[in-house]
């Protein structure tokens, strides 16, 4: 991570590829302030294009005096869908120390040069939806975690989450709880409602994201309905050999109910290892796969890379398989012991975070799986999201995060019941104006 | 202290009844031992409402040892299809021992597995180290295979081949180079071939223009910036291909002064016209984790779109020993299966290899290519290659010696070390 996010804000960091944009380099501190009547030089860089031309060397640069707000603007046409690097020049006479950052690596300036800054240019289709960060698959007190709905939700606020599904075993009580605690707290996140359907055992572990009402209620309450409608399913079913029908049917049912109450259905740890055995035999994730069973696939396992490649040879099939990350965290709490499960997240591309358009997105497969147990962050889903989030891994959620952290630790202050302190509401919808703020100004939508 | 000193073999052939080796010490204290083997992902159990996980030892007991005398102990199993087994071994219900088994298609008990180096520099170029100290120092961290690609010359890979080859008939030095243009701009990793492309391009510089010029005229290059760019790679990389060896797509997305070595259209269009013979996945100029998470994710798309693109791993290392900095070294590497040396560079271009990627913060390892091939590379790092790593040591201190009488000892080991570890 460049320190260069926490001197200079360019807004907007995100422009619409091939369309001439103004943009704003705005000092954030005195280390980083520009002095009037110098003239600083700007040179851009197109990353995903050659470097090196056949016939030479291309570069772009402006020479430019900071405005009355000591701010740069420039202009210019950014070339189709990539990010753009923007390194800044200070004058001989506003010279800073004679060092500077590039890829988390501290170099001696070669000349003058004061910062690598960077814009990120999208096509049409994908300018205008924001990023969002979310958890699909994590437990409370409710079920085998160690903290309530409350607590869970703010912490995951506090490390910058967007959107969060409370998805216990057996029951979606927490997320419902969560959804009620915060409905109208001034906070830009959103509640989901989640939950592991476990139908008709332990044996099988889905996750429903989102919809109205509980599959494994739904179960308890029409199992003898259920069972039969499995039944008949079963026979209806074309399967290879080796696979189990009833145990098959049991997953595609659990999958078209939980559509059916108005979520997205998600294939989850196929690869977990449990008493050294793959939860699922591989022959049937394939099939599941294949027949595209499953809204979405939660790409980071617990063994993740024969997850990460067979779903590579089942879309070579010709199958989408959307994708979600998540921790499967049972405990929220950094002072806790470490978790034993590689952790992950989600990202979702859409141009709001309600309910509609984040099920929307990723049943679109507009999401991405962040495995974050490595250093830095890998990620997995489509091409063009993917440049894009680590763009935003770069120089977004450095800041973001960190805007985030506060209004994470009010929320924790809620109450399970009742109104919360208007003290604690009033900080919070600053704290969150704040972090709203600086979305707006990065994306500049 | 009484214990297991060895389980053998660890590799069997699938869908076959095969014996299973436990060599102890102390064994009068230790009788009567049990065993199980465990499938790792075939239930071959119906699904019923009251199955549950916790019912594991009931589906796979325990079953009592034969003893086979001397301290050694056998347990007949059939393996069923390509898959990884957890072994256990108890006595009086305690378990004493516990490692991993694996069952392979007779496709893939027909080869060998080979750790392999495909890109790396010496002090003949920017590296550090002579051609024989940088493959001695392979040798020693267990690999089998290996090619010196220094920059803009091939012959420091025949000085190391030249002076490993009388030495030792287990570890092959291949010949290699990085293919440069004139400005050294273009990098391509040639692996294997019978003549230098450094050379060609130097000797015969007419003709390589000409060949750009035939393809710029003859192919479609509307899909990319810079046509005489993406046509001098192309030429390079047939111009490999006619000396018999491998072109390998090296670091695509090494990040140069802030911008990628390769822009992406450019990738695209190599990968869509088959230019190149192997795509190296994981590379060392990855200083941000950026360029191996994008090669990768647009390989899958790629692959989605019907391409194929064959993978490698390697390290670009241009120092191997610790105190000069060490930079990549062992970091990165391929698993490549094939019948033996000379099949390796067609393993390549077949899918036949892993790309591997060692964390250096947990030494947890990342692979990638064929879903099979990568499930058994996994297996082979953990339990076939540290053991063979000590033993490789071993034969590298050899090797550096020059003595053919510790070679031979240490090769004697290790033959005896495969002999054991696999069934067939």
């Amino acid at each position: 991570m460049s320190n260069q996010v926490f001197n200079y804000l360019v807004t907007p960091s995100v422009v619409r590829a091939d369309e001439e944009t103004a943009v704003t380099i705005r000092p954030l501190g005195e280390n980083s302030a520009f002095r009037r009547g110098c003239v600083y030089s700007l040179e851009i860089r197109e990353r995903d294009a050659l470097c090196a031309r056949w016939d030479g060397f291309p570069t772009c640069k402006y020479e430019l005096e900071p405005n009355e707000a000591g701010e740069l603007v420039f202009r210019h046409r950014f070339r189709g869908e990539q990010r753009h690097t923007i390194i800044l020049r200070r004058p001989e006479e506003d010279l800073r120390s004679p060092y500077y950052e590039i890829n988390n690596h501290r170099k001696k300036r070669p000349d003058n040069c004061a910062a690598v800054l960077a814009v990120y240019s999208l096509a049409p289709d994908l300018y205008g939806l924001r990023c969002f960060k979310g958890e699909t698959h994590c437990h409370t007190y409710e079920s085998d975690g160690m903290q309530d709905a409350v607590h869970t939700v703010a912490n995951y606020r506090a490390a910058g989450y967007d959107f969060v599904a409370l998805t216990d075993h057996f029951t979606s009580y927490a997320s419902e709880k969560a959804k009620r605690v915060f409905a109208s707290a001034p906070v830009a996140m959103t509640m989901l409602l989640g939950e592991e359907v476990h139908v008709p055992t332990e044996r099988i572990h889905t996750i429903h994201l989102g919809g109205e009402s509980s599959v494994n209620d739904w179960f308890r309450a029409h199992k003898e309905q259920a069972e039969a409608e499995v039944a008949a399913l079963a026979l209806t079913l074309e399967l290879p050999d080796g696979i189990d029908r009833e145990d098959y049917a049991w997953r595609v049912w659990i999958a078209n109910k939980s559509r059916e109450l108005g979520g997205l259905a998600i294939l989850a740890h196929p690869f977990w290892i449990w008493e050294e055995v793959y939860f699922i035999p591989p022959a049937v994730t394939r099939q599941l796969l294949r027949d595209g069973v499953y809204d979405a696939l939660d790409l980071r396992d617990y063994d993740m890379e024969p997850a990460v490649a067979l779903r590579e040879e089942v879309r070579a099939e010709g199958v989408k398989i959307p994708v979600v990350g998540s921790t499967d965290s049972h405990r929220t709490e950094a002072a806790e012991p470490k978790l034993p499960a590689p952790g992950g997240y989600t990202f979702v591309f859409a141009p709001d975070r309600s309910e509609a358009s984040l099920l929307s997105a990723i049943r679109a497969g507009n999401s991405l799986c962040v495995k974050t147990d490595c250093a830095p962050e890998f990620v997995f889903g489509p091409y063009r999201l993917t440049k894009f989030a680590r763009f935003l891994l770069d120089k977004f959620y450095p800041v973001y995060m960190r805007l985030c952290h506060g209004q994470g630790t009010l929320m924790a202050d809620y109450p399970a019941e009742g109104a919360p302190d208007p003290q604690v509401e009033t900080l919070l919808g600053g704290l969150n104006e704040r972090s709203e703020r600086f979305a707006k100004e990065f994306y500049g939508y | 202290m009484a214990g297991i000193i060895e389980i053998y073999p660890k590799v069997f052939r699938a869908d076959a009844k095969q014996t299973v080796h436990i060599k102890t010490e102390g064994v009068e204290k230790l009788r009567p031992l049990t065993a199980k083997v465990q499938p790792m992902e075939k239930y071959d159990v119906p699904h019923s409402p009251e199955f549950r996980l916790e019912s594991e030892e009931q589906r796979y007991p325990y079953q009592r040892l034969k003893d086979l005398g001397d301290g050694v102990f056998a347990l007949e199993y059939e393996f069923k299809g390509e898959q990884r087994y957890s072994f256990k071994v108890r006595y009086d219900g305690v378990e004493i021992c516990s490692t991993f088994l694996y069952s392979v298609e007779p496709d893939l008990a027909e080869l060998r597995s080979f750790k392999c180096e495909t890109h790396c520099h010496s002090c003949r170029s920017d590296g550090s180290g002579t051609p024989f100290e940088v493959a001695c120092a392979y040798r020693a961290a267990g690999y089998d295979a290996m090619a010196l690609t220094d920059h803009g010359w091939i012959e420091p890979s025949y000085e190391a081949r030249d002076a490993i080859a009388p030495l030792t008939d287990d570890f092959r030095v291949f010949p290699g180079e990085e293919v440069h243009n004139e400005w050294s701009y273009y990098h391509v990793v040639h692996f294997g071939g019978n003549y230098s492309v450094n050379n060609l391009i130097r000797d015969k510089k007419e003709y390589i223009e000409a060949e750009i010029e035939k393809l710029l005229a003859s192919r479609d290059f509307s899909d990319v910036s810079d046509p005489p760019s993406a046509a001098f790679r192309a030429v390079i990389a047939q111009e490999i291909r006619n000396a018999g060896g491998v072109a390998v797509m090296a670091h695509p997305y090494w990040e140069v002064q802030g911008e990628y070595f390769m822009p992406t259209e450019e990738f695209l269009h190599h990968w869509r016209r088959g230019d190149f013979d192997v795509l190296e996945l994981f590379g060392g100029n990855d200083a941000v984790g950026n360029g191996n998470n994008l090669a990768e994710i647009l390989r899958g798309e790629l692959i989605a779109e019907g391409c194929r693109i064959p993978v490698l791993g390697a390290s670009d290392a241009h120092v191997t020993k610790r105190k000069c900095g060490f930079d990549y070294f062992d970091l990165q590497f391929s698993v490549v299966f094939a019948k033996d040396f000379d099949g390796i560079p067609e393993a390549l271009k077949n899918e036949y290899a892993v790309a591997v990627e060692r964390r250096p913060e947990d030494g947890r390892f990342r692979c990638a290519g064929k879903y099979r091939l990568v499930k058994y590379a996994r297996f082979l790092i953990r339990e076939y290659y540290e053991p063979f790593a000590k033993l490789a040591a071993v034969h590298s201190a050899a090797l550096a010696e020059r003595d053919g009488a510790k070679i031979a000892a240490a090769e004697a080991d290790i033959a005896a070390f495969r002999k054991r570890f696999f069934a067939f």
